[in-house]
């Protein structure tokens, strides 16, 4: 059976299908959908023809973005490895930092979602730029600045001894 | 109340992110920010406070020093900030005496030594307040020098005083909360004999006949004379504890080993005007301000244990030097990390200058004058202690 594998024909791209809270179906390719440890952990084990996932937590515009978080990922690290394997130069690294940090500049209310759908379906590298970029907001910021700007109550009874 | 409960999660959606999450946000954040983020909401201090944030705090270790800056006015109240590279005007929490803190002495990692207004010596972490009173041995008049080694919370203070025609050398440690004097059994002048383990008998001398200063000079504490010395490990894990004589002699002791090993000065062409000791990444250095053909440079010197002579490594720009040339300048220093902060002062001219030196990358960075908030003048500062700011460690 293995010797009639034609490595110039592609097989077709198996694909999985994604449900959104909201009930909207995306299909995106398995691989894609791998990049979620969550979906990884027992995808062996699930039925070929039953690989749809219905997530509860994770808005249809959010899931957007997730997936073409994703599909960069995928497509870049192939580049990566092939400019590699070419020992060609690239700034495949380089790139992708800059279209990481590009995409992570959102409101803050998306990046609350990503960083929570992130966790859900946990996406480590996502998780990682998420959180840095929560970091990266509250640096500098008074506790007053930071309560507004990620809309917490003031419930605390202490008086901040660092002045600047 | 469970009305209430819903009504704020809808206000307030970061409430529904797990502790776990908002715990590895703010370990990222420099230790300045973490005092702002205390006060933002009970969660977060509870965050903050919890074991678990220490340890994640860890995790991004490779935390950049503070440097707090005693000035002519005490306490200064700044520090500058290498994690975001600015001043800071913070009120530090170092041990005070009926409202008068304590002088800093020396810093090492997260702590700091210091005495007080009665004489007292105290190690405290400046960030979380912690303290400790080690009683000393001599009273801090008959300091010659003073050094400070600190891991995590475990740490050693060693003092060195003057006696009639030699050194006394003493040790504390936390573990045993003890101070022991360390005799030294070999004073050699070979930089090599350590190394070499090779001593000739010429080169030996017993404590009390040690060449140093018969009388006793009265070391008053000044902030331009900082008796802060350094200590590293050698390559046997002994810890070894470096100090200046007033002459410019440096002095290297073997504690484990109670060998000291003088080191013959550095071979300049000029006048010594100022040096200073420091320490970065275990080498030591002496940065020394001289003048050569009419102009002051400060240039930095590492000793060569294989050709044993001192090797000029690096050096102030010129154009960096010519803000102070003519003006009596006094020098103070230390390192930490890849960093050396450089005082530069004078009395006379009422002339301040601020420099960090970064060994690694050969690069010298004159800092913005550091402005007074209150009345908006530049504060005078005359020298810096380095340690690694941290919530955790305690005295």
């Amino acid at each position: 059976m293995k010797d009639s594998f034609n490595p110039s024909i592609e097989p077709p791209k198996k694909t999985v299908t994604l449900v959104s809270s909201d009930g909207y179906d995306f299909e995106v390719e398995e691989e894609v959908a791998l990049e979620s440890q969550v979906i990884k952990d027992g995808f062996e084990d699930k039925a070929v023809d039953d690989r749809e996932y219905l997530l509860f937590n994770v808005h249809s515009d959010t899931l957007e973005l997730i997936i073409k978080y994703c599909e960069k990922h995928v497509s870049s690290r192939k580049s990566i490895s092939a400019a590699a394997a070419s020992s060609s130069s690239s700034n495949g690294e380089e790139a992708l930092k800059e279209w990481d940090e590009h995409f992570i500049s959102v409101d803050t209310n998306t990046l609350y979602d990503i960083l929570m759908a992130a966790d859900y379906l946990n996406i480590k590298s996502l998780l990682d730029l998420a959180i840095q970029k929560v970091a990266d907001t509250i640096h500098g910021r008074s506790p007053e600045q930071i309560r507004k700007k990620f809309n917490i109550e003031n419930d605390s009874i202490i008086d901040p001894w660092a002045s600047e | 109340m469970a009305i209430k409960d819903s009504v704020l999660a809808n206000q307030d959606p970061w409430r529904k992110v797990d502790n776990a999450i908002v715990e590895s946000i703010l370990a990222r954040l420099p230790v300045a920010d973490f005092f702002r983020c205390q006060a933002v909401c009970r969660r977060w201090e509870s965050v903050i406070c919890s074991p678990t944030f220490k340890k994640a705090t860890k995790e991004f270790s490779n935390r950049l020093p503070w440097f707090f800056m005693l000035g002519i006015k005490f306490p200064s109240n700044v520090v500058y900030d290498m994690e975001v590279d600015k001043w800071r005007h913070i009120c530090l929490q170092i041990h005070s005496d009926a409202g008068i803190p304590s002088i800093p002495l020396a810093a090492s990692n997260g702590l700091m030594c210091c005495v007080s207004r009665t004489g007292m010596l105290f190690v405290c972490n400046p960030l979380n307040g912690s303290a400790r009173n080690i009683d000393v041995v001599f009273g801090t008049e008959w300091f010659k020098a003073i050094t400070m080694h600190a891991r995590g919370s475990s740490y050693e203070v060693c003092e060195i005083c003057w006696m009639v025609n030699f050194s006394l050398h003493d040790i504390y440690s936390s573990l045993s909360n003890n101070w022991t004097e360390f005799p030294l059994t070999v004073i050699c002048f070979d930089p090599n004999y350590v190394e070499s383990n090779n001593l000739v008998a010429g080169n030996m001398l017993h404590a009390g006949e040690m060449l140093l200063p018969a009388h006793r000079i009265n070391v008053e504490w000044a902030p331009t004379r900082e008796i802060e010395g350094v200590t590293t490990f050698n390559s046997s894990g002994d810890l070894m504890v470096y100090y200046l004589e007033p002459s410019g002699q440096l002095v290297g002791c073997n504690t484990n080993k109670k060998i000291a090993i003088i080191y013959p000065p550095p071979v300049i062409h000029g006048q010594a005007c100022s040096f200073d000791l420091a320490e970065c990444h275990g080498r030591i250095l002496i940065l020394l301000l001289m003048e050569e053909n009419r102009a002051e440079t400060l240039r930095v010197w590492e000793f060569h244990c294989q050709e044993k002579r001192w090797n000029n490594i690096a050096a102030m720009p010129l154009e960096m030097s010519q803000g102070y040339n003519g003006l009596n300048t006094e020098i103070t220093c230390t390192g930490c990390g890849d960093y050396i902060m450089v005082c530069l002062s004078s009395m006379e001219y009422n002339f301040t200058m601020t420099v960090v030196f970064n060994i690694v990358e050969n690069t010298w960075k004159e800092l913005p004058a550091c402005l007074d908030p209150n009345c908006g003048h530049p504060k005078r500062l005359l020298s810096a202690f380095s340690f690694v700011p941290n919530i955790e460690d305690r005295a």
